[in-house]
């Protein structure tokens, strides 16, 4: 369901192709923001990128500029829309509740002032090319992780950098044990590996 | 691996320890300008990827999906049979941790769709589903703790399935009567190939086909001559109605001495109204002044 198109008309520069690849990039730009905050933990980043396609298909897909900066702003503005609700439900409480903070601060503060990002916030990210081609990088990235790097190395690259788990503790949860040290060379042979297989596909 | 590459590799392993346990930086001064560029270059890559949880939400072939129980895979190749091919289905692994009392769930998976998640649970005993209705009231913990539920697939081991849908799960004021409605299922005990298309029929949105906008030439209406031709007609009524007057009514004269000059002098006002030359709060005024013209 996620990769078929739901018959929608879709801008002329979009096909078939490019709108696997949107959704794509739509939902490492929803991992992105979502970074490792543990308030989402479980969460689906398909479903935000299925609701900002909704979104955006609801308004016949029209956008103001290029296609995929759209896509992506719309995605990143769900993304941080679902962690707020997300921390909202974790405070079992409303996103418009007012704070009642320490000192009695004059200043009315409610839920949403504090979470993450605020809906719509940002509306021209994405507008720099640079932004685009970091959600762009990443997805190369991501390629590389699954594709140039072995099983261990992909394990434990993950375990460090995306989980953060020490590279001891790391070390200690393989079989056979290995030192934290030696943990970290791995990590960095792993990273040399991502990067080259980052730099071949950009020049293709 | 060359010197260089190792070089970078090591220093590299040098900084993410750093990173880690915190102290001076590592001095890479060692290194030629080259090494450095391309350790910049590295460090940038890790603190772009740093915390993007790799790997979640990507495709994972159905094939990979699997079932512990024999009642499990027949559910398993039911779902193939009737999920169109792109649909996700995974393990759900927060089954286990909502307690239903009287309701032995023994498997559960995941579809992912447009607007949130189908749960798939098999349940434990032939005919578990008699015994649904004892759950209702502690289903609506599902939608509470999980919030990105859309509907409750419960299923039993002959694949008969219940659709359970947050609103099923708590009493409602119905419309437009105003009477309060016990919670109760909405759907019926139904195969599965029956009752998920069913559902998914419903939840998946269908988008008609938009027009495309193109510049399209609006008609033009010619609007003087009907102008005119209405205000020469309204002026020969009113010339009429003054004819039908007695002789000693003062309208008789008034309206019976309306002409053609008048009639043009009302159809340009209207033109000017039409045109956005006169406002229609002035219209008034712009008859006075016409009556007193004459």
């Amino acid at each position: 369901m996620n990769e078929q198109a739901p018959d929608p008309v879709l801008p002329e520069e979009v096909d078939d192709e490019a709108y696997s690849r949107t959704r794509g990039l739509m939902r490492l730009c929803v991992l992105r923001v979502w970074g490792s905050d543990r308030v989402i933990a479980g969460m689906d980043p398909w479903v935000v990128v299925d609701e900002a396609w909704v979104s955006m298909a609801e308004k016949g897909f029209r956008s103001e500029g290029p296609f995929l900066p759209f896509a992506l702003r719309v995605a990143r503005n769900k993304a941080l829309d679902a962690k707020n609700r997300a921390e909202a439900r974790r405070r079992d409480r409303s996103l418009d509740e007012p704070l009642t903070l320490v000192g009695g601060d004059p200043e009315a503060m409610v839920l949403a002032d504090v979470t993450a990002g605020s809906p719509g916030a940002e509306d021209d990210y994405f507008s720099k090319a640079e932004h685009v081609e970091a959600i762009r990088r990443l997805a190369l990235a991501e390629d590389a992780i699954y594709r140039a790097l072995s099983e261990t190395e992909r394990a434990v690259f993950l375990a460090v950098r995306v989980t953060g788990k020490s590279r001891a503790a790391v070390g200690r949860e393989l079989d056979p044990p290995i030192t934290g040290q030696r943990v970290g060379q791995i990590v960095a042979a792993a990273t040399m590996k991502i990067k080259d297989h980052v730099e071949k596909e950009e020049e293709v | 691996m060359s010197a260089s590459e190792d070089r970078v590799q090591e220093a590299l392993a040098a900084h993410i320890a750093h990173l880690e346990l915190g102290g001076p930086e590592p001095d890479f001064s060692h290194l030629t300008a080259e090494e450095q560029e391309r350790l910049e270059a590295l460090i940038g890559l890790l603190d772009q990827t740093e915390g993007v949880a790799f790997g979640r939400g990507l495709d994972e072939p159905r094939v990979g999906v699997s079932a512990s129980t024999e009642a499990g895979r027949q559910l398993l190749a039911a779902l193939s049979d009737t999920l169109p091919p792109a649909a996700r289905v995974s393990s759900d692994p927060v089954m286990t941790t909502i307690d239903v009392p009287g309701m032995h769930a023994v498997e559960g998976w995941v579809i992912g769709t447009f607007g949130g998640r189908i749960r798939v649970w098999l349940l434990e005993g032939e005919g578990a589903l008699a015994a649904s209705d004892m759950w209702l009231g502690h289903l609506a913990q599902v939608f509470r703790l999980l919030p990105d539920t859309t509907v409750l697939a419960l299923v039993d081991p002959e694949l008969s399935c219940l659709i359970v849908q947050p609103e099923d799960c708590a009493p409602m004021i119905e419309v437009p009567r105003g009477s309060l409605v016990s919670r109760h299922y909405r759907r019926p005990i139904q195969p599965i190939r029956e009752a998920l298309p069913a559902f998914l029929i419903e939840l998946l949105p269908h988008w008609e086909p938009l027009e495309r906008m193109t510049e399209r030439v609006v008609p033009t209406v010619e609007v003087e001559p009907d102008v005119r031709e209405r205000a020469g007609r309204a002026v020969q009524d009113q010339v009429a109605a003054g004819g039908r007057a007695r002789k000693t009514n003062p309208k008789r004269k008034a309206l019976t001495s309306l002409g053609e000059k008048d009639a043009t002098g009302i159809a340009d006002l209207v033109l000017e109204v039409h045109d956005g030359r006169v406002q229609p709060d002035t219209v008034e005024e712009a008859l006075r002044r016409l009556a007193g013209t004459r």
